[in-house]
Formats: C-alpha cells, structure tokens, sequence
C-alpha cells in the first residue's frame, strides 16, 4: 500500500472512529427498564410468528461493540467503561396434526444487560453489572382451513446478578400470555400472576406472497397497525400508554414506512423509512428519526439514524431499533451478528418476509471437464472411431488424442 | 469445494469474533482498577473514596494511612472509567505545648512536625511545638480516569492548596 493511500484511508477513517470513543453513556434507569421491553419485544416477534401460523423459525444473534468505551454506564458515581450485551436466540416449529392442522412448539431466550467485560457464556459479574435474561416459551394450535390460531405460554425474566447502582429489581418475574389470531387480526394479552399488564390488537392487512396471498397490487399496499396498550407503573403510579405503530409498503414491498405514536401524553415516538432490495427481506437499509424526550427537565429532541442490515450483519448508527432495545444507546456504531430464517411450504425468507427469497440453482462445473479442442467420445459411438480409448470405469470414454499422449 | 471453503472462511470469521469477544477480550480489557497512591503532598493522606455526585453515597477504596511521603498497599476494586473522587487528609493545627506536659492528643501526629517539635522534656523550660491532626478531615473533590489494570497515583500540592492527581 502506497503511502498516500495509506493516509486516506487514515483520514477516512477518523469519521467512522471518532464515535466510538465519544458515544454516550446508558443510565441506570434505563437498564433496569430493559426487561420491560425485552418481554415487549419477544410477544411482539411470537405474535409476528403466529400470523405465519405453521412456519418454522430460527433467529440466533449477539451485539458486537469492540471497544469499552463504545457503550458506558453512566451512574451516580460516574462513568463505567464496560460492554452492553444483548444475546438472543428463539426458534418456532411446527408439525402437522392434521390435514389442515398444526402444532407449534416455540422459545425465545434473551440476555441482556451490561458488565465489564463482554462475554457469550460466562459474565464477569463486575459490582457494577447487571446481568438479566427472558425466556418465553409457548405451544400454538394452527387450523390452516378456517385460518385461525391459538397460542399460550409463559414468560420468564430471571435477574442474575444486579450491581450496587441499581434500582430494586425482582430477581424473579413471571408471566403468562395468550395470543388469539383469526385471518389476519391478532389479539395478544400478557399477565403477571392474576394482573393484567399488556393487551395488543394487531391487524395486517397487507397482502403476502408467503400467506399465498399476492405478490403485487391494490392489497399489498394496505396497511398495518397494531396497537397495544401497556400498564405500567412509574416511581409507585399508575402511567398506562397505548402505543400505536403503523407500518406501510410504499413500494412494490421493498419500500416501507413505519411510524410509532404514543398516547395519550407522550405523542410522536419514532418514523422509519426502510428499504428491503427483496421482499424476503434478509437484507435492509433503514432511516430512522426518533424522539428523545424528558418531561421533567424540559427537553425534547429528535434522533436521525441509519442501520445497514446484510443477513447476518447489522451495523446501526443512533437507529431506533437500537435506542430502543440497548438501553438507549447512542451515538457509537453498534454491530449485531446474527441470522434468522424461516421457512413456510417450500419457501424461505427472513423474519416478516413477504416474498419467498429467490433461490438459484448453481450450475456446478466438473472439474475434469475437458478442454476446448479435445472431443468426449459417447459411450454408444462405435469403438473403430477412435485410435485408442481410456477406461475411467464407469464415467465416460475419453479420446487420448493431442493432449493425452503428450 | 470452493463454496464449503468460502463458508469454512467465514464460519472460521464469526468465530474469530466470537472467542474474541467472548473468550479473550480479559486479556486486553481490565475490569478492574489496581490502585497504588504515593502521597507527595504536604499533609497526612487517610483515605480516597468514590463518592456519587451528590454527595450521598460514598464508597471506600483506598483506606491507608500516608505520611508524606510513603506509598499505600494496593487495592482493587471495580472501578474502570471516570468517577467523582473524594481525597481525605487529616486536617492538622499547630498547639503550643509547655515542655513536660507533652500529651499524644488523638489523631495522628504528622511526620513533618517532627522537624519544628522541640522534643525535649528535660529542658522544661523550653516550650514545644507540636503538630496535631484535628478531627475533620480535609476533603479534596474531583473527577478522575481510572483506565483499569495497575494504577500508580501520585498526589502533589497544587499552589492554590488544592491536590493534583497524576499517573505514573
């Protein structure tokens, strides 16, 4: 590498850096928040799932941020270099009963939270950590003929290992949900013991190729909306919301805006704009503005983002996606290696595809395939033509000519 | 052939990734912070505490006793970052003391004492000066970096009377 080049590269590359080393710092409120919507999260993807009803589905992942500094925990005593972590991993399947019936077993295990030291398997349990998983895990009956499902199961959110700084958190939490789906409207409700604490009304409306609906036209282009309305308590009150998010294909289900409000205080939340080059939608390129507010310090401000994702690589910089599930991290470049697939009849496709992806057949090229000048002889050609032939036993006669006696 | 090498490579990629985020990231990346104080200051050092910003909450981290001079044991604690520091002297006043009724008030006498202290009891006739810690301490606050890993902290007087921090 010449020189020069070597130093554009450099120049080039400070742009990319320099966030990293000067990334905001995740609050403690925030983290102990986290649970609140990786539970949200997690019924959010099942009730997606169930709308596909007997599909299968896999989804495996980890956040990826190198360096210490990239996401700091910011508490009373100062600021915490460390890793926030997010693994995932959730897989659906489902078995025919029936002509027109299934059954689907489904799991969907996360942990998250922040440490010192990043890890997969073994946290480092730093005094300032916080270490938390969910699991929520459920059986679904499908009846493919009348095209309704229904679906039960629990939820888990065990706390392992909670630092000095935080808020008092209950180490153990659990949960039961139901999600009813007829056509294309789902009700999905979420209990702690007897306490009603989640209920969402989904409808997509929009058209899918996978549903064997159409791949194009007028019904493509309907909209979906769900709402959901969350009870929830803050510093001992009652601060119920409903947030309402609407997601529309703007073109030929490769352009898409979504757009999430909630009610009745807190008014706009976030818009997207994403951009999937094929409706499978294993990749995507996203833009998205969120708003960041905090009522009693009298703020309020929008966030832009972008997240790049190539099937199984996720770079995002200040996305809503990731404001919103890793603890309001901002302003570093946060990488996510993961995978998911799933797979319907005989199509596969990412998760909430709407088109089969387009699978090539390979054409693979033997490499004994002889070159240009000599001839193959057919195993039917009589024997006088040629001078002398080679046995390969089984595969083919082969005319020595030029190339094999020399 | 060249397709299974093509995912080898990149199966190979990730997990490269993955030990190195999972595995081996401790052998470059300290959870922890050894800390070392050297008291060059003026006064007697009696401990350095992490404290929240207001002032509520404080965590004890350094508790030794420095005289001017000497050097603290090491001690560790999960601090990596920067972080509001709290610094305690002991706060000390010059007594005047008659010669024959020396008394070892409670505290600590400072070392640097020893030098304006006539210590002679047998000459009553000669007044002795002593230094003695009182029993607030002096509280120096501030911000500092701990990068992690072996910390080597030297404090020195600032002209303005407050403490300067600095690694070695």
């Amino acid at each position: 590498m010449s020189f020069s080049r070597f130093v554009k590269i450099a120049l080039l590359s400070i742009p990319l850096v320099a966030p990293t080393v000067m990334a905001d710092a995740i609050d403690v409120e925030t983290l102990a928040m986290g649970g609140f919507w990786t539970r949200d999260d997690q019924l959010r993807d099942i009730g997606d799932q169930l709308l596909y009803g007997k599909a299968s589905f896999f989804d495996i992942g980890f956040i990826y941020t190198p360096v210490s500094t990239q996401i700091p925990l910011k508490s009373m005593y100062g600021e915490h270099e460390g890793f926030a972590f997010r693994h995932h991993i959730a897989g659906m399947s489902s078995y025919p009963l029936g002509d027109n019936s299934f059954m689907s077993a489904m799991l969907w295990f996360e942990r998250s939270g922040w440490d010192g030291e990043d890890f997969l398997l073994f946290p480092q349990y730093t005094d300032f950590g916080l270490v938390r998983s969910v699991t929520t895990w459920g059986v679904a009956y499908t009846n493919a003929d009348v095209n309704y499902s229904v679906a039960l199961g629990m939820q888990h959110q065990n706390v392992e290992f909670v630092g000095k700084v935080f808020p008092h958190e209950n180490d153990s939490l659990l949960y039961s949900w139901a999600n009813l789906r007829f056509g294309r409207v789902s009700a999905q409700a979420q209990f702690h013991r007897t306490h009603f604490r989640m209920f969402r009304l989904a409808l997509n409306l929009e058209d899918r190729a996978v549903f064997g609906g159409a791949s194009s036209g007028l019904w493509t282009y309907m909209p979906n909306i769900d709402a959901t309305f969350y009870k929830r308590e803050l510093d001992g009150f009652d601060d119920d919301f409903v947030r309402v998010n609407w997601e529309q294909n703007l073109w030929a289900q490769r352009l898409y805006a979504e757009v999430s409000y909630d009610f009745p205080d807190d008014g706009f939340h976030s818009a997207a704009l994403k951009f999937y080059p094929d409706p499978s939608r294993f990749f995507s390129i996203e833009m998205t503005c969120l708003r960041r507010r905090a009522v009693a310090d009298d703020w309020d401000d929008l966030m832009f983002g972008w997240a790049v994702d190539l099937a199984i690589l996720r770079i995002g910089y200040n996305a809503a996606n990731e404001y919103d599930h890793l603890f309001h991290a901002r302003g570093t470049w946060i990488a996510e290696i993961h995978f998911n697939i799933e797979s319907l009849n005989d199509m596969l496709f990412a998760k909430k595809g709407r088109q089969a992806a387009p699978l090539e057949t390979q054409q693979v090229k033997r490499k004994n395939t002889p070159d240009k000048g000599s001839s193959t002889m057919p195993l039917t050609a009589p024997a006088g033509e040629s001078t002398k032939t080679i046995t390969a036993k089984g595969i083919r006669y082969e005319k020595a000519g030029n190339e094999g006696g020399k | 052939m060249r397709t299974s090498f093509k995912l080898l490579a990149l199966v190979a990629m990730l997990a490269c990734c993955t030990v190195l985020s999972g595995c081996l990231s401790h052998w470059f990346t300290d959870t922890s912070t050894r800390l070392q104080i050297e008291n060059r200051t003026s006064h007697v050092f009696i401990g350095l505490d992490i404290i929240s910003e207001d002032g509520s909450s404080v965590i004890p981290w350094v508790q030794d006793s420095l005289e001017p001079g000497e050097r603290s044991r090491v001690f560790e604690a999960d601090f990596v970052g920067t972080f509001n520091v709290q610094l305690k002297f002991a706060g000390w006043e010059l007594y005047q003391f008659e010669c024959g009724v020396i008394r070892q008030p409670h505290g600590y006498v400072l070392a640097k004492s020893s030098e304006e202290v006539v210590m002679d009891s047998q000459d009553s006739s000669n007044p002795v000066l002593c230094s003695v810690s009182t029993a607030d301490p002096v509280v120096r606050k501030g911000e500092f970096e701990f990068v992690g890993g072996s910390v080597y902290l030297v404090l020195t007087d600032n002209e303005d009377g407050s403490v300067h921090m600095e690694t070695k």
